[in-house]
């Protein structure tokens, strides 16, 4: 069912329907940006790199194959758009974004952007811990618990095998509930 | 040999119990979105370039046009200058030197 209308609006997007873009536009910008913005830790950045995803699909969209699926078009340039934006930053000395080991310790002190929309303490907390996570194991529970992609269009975005995305995902959960029992310790 | 378990005292959560426990919990995370605003001005900006892709789409002759420029002209106009000033350094040096 989803399936179809996701060729549907692909079938739009090729024939440049006016409402189809705007039907993508509402239904994947909030995920769009909410990996992103969990991705990079930075809502300023996110947004950025989210109106760059954005104005890439209205470029491509009378080029797009009919059986594109859009999740994973998106959420791939969405990355794709990170990382070279990180190589970019890196290259010009700038201080990453990332959440690196190194500032682990800052990080778990300091409220993330997102932790105001959080409706409890818990999901707060799971905010902090999960924005501790290294970002490879940070991106597999983000495109697969969060984004509720499946496995195997996950690991297609990480441009990784689905074996090894599953390594990522039980590595990452065990991090991320390692943060969540010290963070409960020390409270 | 079967091992049977008191159901009465509680047991420690399995890593399987665990890991559904964290999956849910990831999911019923709150969505986060733009600024009301700039998701706005964002469609507004996202859809020109849209209707003008679709524009450009629909006359073939202005899309080769477009094609032609990005991948031969461009370069080409950015290799002659490159060219140009690096003919002019050399000049310059060797006359330097002389």
């Amino acid at each position: 069912m989803e399936s179809t209308r996701e060729h549907a609006l692909v079938q739009g997007l090729r024939e440049g329907v006016p409402g189809a873009f705007d039907a993508v536009y509402d239904a994947w910008r909030p995920r769009v940006y909410g990996y992103l913005a969990r991705l990079c830790g930075d809502p300023t950045l996110a947004a950025d790199l989210s109106q760059e995803v954005w104005l890439r699909l209205a470029s491509h969209a009378p080029r797009l194959q009919p059986g594109t699926q859009l999740t994973a078009w998106l959420f791939t340039v969405a990355r794709n758009l990170f990382r070279s934006h990180r190589r970019w930053a890196w290259l010009r000395g700038q201080r990453l974004v990332e959440l690196t080991f190194e500032t682990l310790t800052h990080a778990a002190d300091a409220p993330s952007p997102f932790e105001s929309l959080c409706a409890d303490d818990a999901q707060r907390r799971l905010e902090r811990a999960l924005a501790g996570v290294p970002e490879k194991y940070r991106e597999a529970l983000l495109l697969v618990c969060v984004e509720g992609l499946s496995p195997s269009e996950a690991a297609t975005v990480a441009g990784i095998t689905p074996e090894n995305l599953r390594q990522r995902l039980a590595r990452g959960r065990t991090l991320l509930s390692d943060a969540l029992t010290a963070a409960d310790r020390s409270a | 040999m079967t091992r049977t378990t008191d159901r009465t005292i509680p047991q420690p959560p399995t890593g399987g119990e665990v890991d559904a426990a964290l999956d849910t919990a990831l999911a019923a995370l709150p969505e986060v979105d733009l600024d009301a605003r700039a998701a706005e001005r964002l469609r507004r900006q996202a859809r020109r370039v849209f209707e003008a892709e679709h524009a450009l789409a629909d006359r073939p002759w202005a899309l080769a046009f477009d094609r032609i420029w990005i991948r031969r002209m461009e370069p080409a106009l950015l290799a002659g200058t490159a060219a140009y000033y690096l003919i002019w350094a050399v000049a310059a040096v060797t006359t330097v030197a002389r």
